[in-house]
């Protein structure tokens, strides 16, 4: 089930009542329910691989708290870490290892044909996986206690608003707060509709209609023109921050009716003066989980430099791995290690040569001039994150300097009519404000939205809802895939 | 759509009227529920004019959208200046 379907609208009603009705015990008890429902709805028979991982992680955790043998913990860490990894790479990755094998083999003249299993990506695995390892990690460092009920734990894992697309939770967060018996409040109420139905904006007003232009340039690659590029390529920029961020608004949102805080998982990324910003405001989940379970792991930036510049590629290499089982995602994740390790490195320089120039570095212009360069240098990695190969890819950088001659004739060809530019550019003129308003952290107590701003928003999304159903199109968030 | 038509024109008119009230709804410490509800009102006449005037789903969007622009920009506004 989709946030962005008629089944939520009625599924989700349905379980917030139940939430505030049943008595305490019973609370977390139809959570449980309606969360492998949710799960269900779409991949019924993957239900078991869910369970399976939560059942071996949890069993692993418990035995790793009461053991006091260390060889025997590490054991069973190391068996979490190898069958929850092992089925996310046996879903995930198999055909593609399998492809690249045989792929260069035929460099040295072997001809065979891969193996491809064909299997069906289970939704949201990278997310659970991810979320369940972080659980027996913590359990193994002694940051959490072991959670005795299964069940509960198994509510942690599959909590229905965060399941397929994240916020990837930790226990310390979630499963407190999953044990509270929340009562209804108008401030949850309030704040969580906000949010929810900035989520719906975002994905049906801005993400959905911007998808159809992007694709229009993506679809075919050796048509589009330097324009096209460009445009298709901020767009896409907008696009996938406003699929993703809504998706998590939504998730925080309906998690907020019921009284329970999500992690924060975006804070204005384009905001960012450097790449290594960047990454501490775009999927904040994602990047803290790989900073805690990965990065530091590896040693950090206390080492040498070139150990260092090693532990970023690493990190950059296993994030773009994680998002799809690609070689343009392993360029993608590849490029922002690069970013960030010559980034960091030339800092010091790039500062200087401000101060050279009279500017202090955090000065108004220089910052403008760093958001727009960070902005630049993310989208050039877009392009190989939304390209359908590298060669794709190859060839769209390749156009970027041709038919700047005919703009115009480049927007009609994306399909960009006068009505269309009208709605688009008020459609982001609304976003950066709304953006702006409703705070990025959950936590604000006062929304400056009270002035009812919102109901116009809900006739917006119907109205954007229709037309997107009028054209046939049929659309899936983008981390559902991941 | 007909640009020519006189429901056209009237549809620009319940445009900007509704706009307006939503605008100055969130300025207005008197009236200002009152004036937001009639830009709610107001919607229904301001749509029935659009499809009179022949205006598909895109400009339905498109109104609503700007409708939404004028509100939101009014609440931007005013939440800069106290600010939030």
């Amino acid at each position: 089930m989709t946030f962005n379907s008629f089944e939520f609208l009625i599924f989700y009603p349905v379980v917030a009542l139940l939430y505030y009705i049943l008595p305490r015990a019973s609370k977390w008890v139809m959570l449980l329910i309606a969360s492998y429902f949710f799960y269900m709805y779409t991949q019924p028979e993957l239900v078991l691989l869910i369970f399976g991982t939560t059942l071996v992680s949890w069993l692993s955790a418990g035995v790793i708290e009461r053991s006091r043998r260390p060889a025997v913990r590490k054991l069973f860490l190391a068996l979490t870490l190898t069958v929850s990894l092992g089925v996310l790479f046996f879903y995930k990755y198999f055909d593609f290892l399998s492809e690249s094998v045989f792929a260069a083999l035929g460099l040295f003249g072997v001809s065979a044909d891969p193996v491809s299993l064909n299997l069906i990506l289970p939704v949201g695995i990278s997310f659970y996986t991810f979320q369940t390892l972080s659980y027996v990690i913590d359990v193994y460092r002694g940051k959490v206690v072991c959670e005795k009920n299964f069940f509960f734990y198994a509510l942690f894992v599959s909590f229905f608003p965060q399941l397929v697309a994240g916020p990837i939770e930790r226990p310390g967060n979630l499963i407190p707060q999953l044990r509270e018996a929340h009562r209804p409040t108008r401030e949850n109420f309030i704040r969580g509709g906000e949010i929810m139905l900035l989520g719906f904006f975002k994905k049906i007003c801005v993400a959905d209609i911007l998808s159809i232009y992007v694709t229009a340039v993506y679809s075919s690659p050796e048509g589009a023109t330097g324009p096209m590029v460009v445009l298709a390529t901020a767009l896409f920029a907008v696009q996938i921050y406003c699929d993703f961020s809504g998706y998590t608004d939504i998730a925080t949102g309906a998690a907020r009716i019921m009284g329970i805080r999500l992690m924060k998982n975006f804070n204005h990324p384009y905001l960012a003066t450097t790449v290594k910003e960047f990454w501490s405001r775009w999927h904040i989940s994602l990047s803290t989980w790989f900073r805690d379970y990965l990065y530091i792991p590896l040693g950090g930036n206390r080492v040498s430099k070139p150990r260092y510049a090693f532990n970023i590629m690493v990190v950059f290499l296993v994030s773009g791995l994680w998002h799809g089982a690609a070689w343009t995602f392993v360029v993608w994740g590849a490029l922002h290690g690069v970013y960030q390790v010559l980034g960091t490195l030339t800092l010091p320089a790039r500062n200087r040569l401000v101060e050279r120039l009279g500017k202090s570095p955090t000065a108004p212009a220089v910052t403008a001039v760093r958001r727009t360069l960070t902005f630049i240098l993310v989208c050039i990695a877009w392009v190989f994150f939304r390209a359908g190969s590298l060669s794709d890819a190859t060839t769209l950088l390749s156009r970027l300097f041709v038919g700047w001659g005919a703009i115009g004739a480049a927007l009609s060809e994306m399909g960009l009519d006068p009505v269309g530019i009208a709605s688009l550019a008020l459609t982001l003129a609304i976003l950066f404000m709304l953006d702006r308003m409703l705070p990025a952290s959950d936590g604000a107590e006062s929304s400056p939205l009270r002035h009812g701003v919102f109901v116009n928003y809900i006739w917006v999304v119907i109205a954007a809802w229709a037309l997107l159903l009028s054209r046939g199109m049929e659309s899936a968030f983008i981390y559902f895939r991941f | 759509m007909d640009f020519r038509s006189v429901y056209f024109y009237v549809y620009i008119a319940l445009l900007l009227l509704c706009s307006l009230f939503a605008a100055l709804g969130v300025f207005v410490l008197r009236g200002g529920r009152l004036m937001k509800a009639l830009s709610a009102v107001l919607h229904i006449p301001m749509l029935v004019m659009l499809f009179l005037a022949g205006g598909e789903l895109e400009w339905v969007l498109l109104s609503l959208l700007f409708v939404g622009f004028c509100y939101t920009l009014a609440a931007y506004i005013f939440s800069r200046r106290a600010g939030t």
